[in-house]
């Protein structure tokens, strides 16, 4: 069984659940958290690599957390999710360190392949 | 009882060359016995002597020789606020105060024209003041100011609707996700959740079109008309 864990961040509940039930069907353990500040707690205790963070969340938004934790964690697969995309919103992800990006609804059979991918990658760096 | 002054030609021509309003003066036969130097911009005719013409004629109004009875007695001077206006005053000698109306003009196109008359006595005769306002060009930016402005209120509501559409349809998408990747399902289950996955995406490609709109442009619907999703996006 594959262990490895996701963090998803979003100030929805019943998008947390949703994405906390896919994700562990698959396998993955996930942590979920309704804001940046709880985001960035649970980081401070658990090494976790891979990420989905809500765009537009309470307090500090995602782009912002983005920056916060690419600044502690390198290496961390982020990957932005948001609802009201903008050429402009795609930049600015990239500039803050995000992976990629995925415009909602987004189907989960491409977030459960980015999830792979991200392990994936972060396994071979392991390995260099 | 409106107070009717008198004036000399030469006076009265030295007042209103000096005025940025299209001016001139019209005798009670409807013809132009003073025209200042705007209204020759205006109509068009700098090289053109306006005197001794019929208002329509001088103004340069498209239906003018169109009528066989002359200026004043066509179908459309009928409808025409400026013969109204001029008629009042030349009749009843009382003054008619920016009345808005649109004239077609030889060679310069339909105008949006405000205009106002005054009665004055001009070498011992009763004479009309005609003064016009082109407001074509005011109309034509406040129209695209409204456009804009409403443009702006559009893009702010989509907004608002595309980030709150957007969290419902994906918590769908994801649970029909999950659901349809369980095996030994009843075909029509799967069939039905399909169905929601095919309109989930619909909504969500509107959502994306929402999201791009650039223009305000509407389609009829029943009595009134509503924002029209795929033509004002960039995407389409």
């Amino acid at each position: 069984m594959n262990q490895d864990t996701i963090l998803v961040v979003d100030d929805e509940k019943a998008v947390l659940q949703m994405f906390s039930l896919a994700f562990s069907k698959k396998g993955y353990r996930v942590r979920s958290a309704e804001n940046a500040e709880e985001a960035l707690n649970i980081l401070k205790t658990e090494k976790i690599h891979v990420m989905f963070l809500d765009l537009n969340l309470p307090g500090m938004n995602g782009i912002e957390l983005c920056r916060a934790i690419r600044k502690e964690m390198p290496m961390a697969i982020l990957y932005a999710l948001t609802g009201y995309a903008s050429l402009f919103e795609l930049s600015d992800c990239r500039d803050a360190g995000f992976d990629d990006y995925y415009k909602k609804p987004v189907s989960m059979s491409v977030l459960l392949e980015s999830a792979k991918v991200g392990f994936e990658r972060i396994e071979r760096w392991r390995n260099v | 009882m409106t107070l009717v002054r008198q004036y000399s030609k030469s006076a009265l021509l030295e007042i209103i060359n000096a005025l940025p309003l299209a001016i001139c003066v019209i005798d009670k036969n409807r013809s132009v016995v003073l025209a200042n130097k705007v209204l020759h911009g205006f109509t068009n005719k700098n090289n053109e002597p306006l005197i001794d013409q019929l208002a329509g004629k001088a103004l340069g109004c498209v239906n003018h020789g169109r009528v066989p009875d002359g200026c004043g007695f066509g179908q459309e001077c009928l409808k025409c606020k400026l013969k109204e206006a001029l008629t009042h005053t030349l009749e009843k000698r009382e003054p008619t105060h920016r009345v808005e109306t649109t004239m077609a003009i030889k060679g310069i196109g339909v105008r949006v024209l405000r205009i106002s008359t005054q009665p004055l006595n001009l070498g011992g005769k009763d004479v009309t003041l005609l003064s016009i306002e082109d407001l074509t060009d005011l109309r034509s930016h406040e129209k695209i100011r409204l456009e804009k402005e409403k443009l702006s209120a559009v893009l702010e509501t989509a907004g608002a609707v595309c980030h709150e559409l957007s969290q419902p349809l994906q918590v769908i998408n994801g649970f029909c996700d999950i659901l349809i990747e369980h095996r030994g399902m009843d075909p029509e289950i799967t069939q039905a959740l399909d169905a929601i996955l095919k309109e989930v995406k619909r909504m969500g490609r509107l959502n994306h079109d929402l999201m791009h709109i650039t223009r305000y442009e509407t389609k009829p619907y029943l009595k009134s008309k509503i924002i029209d999703i795929e033509k004002s996006s960039t995407d389409s």
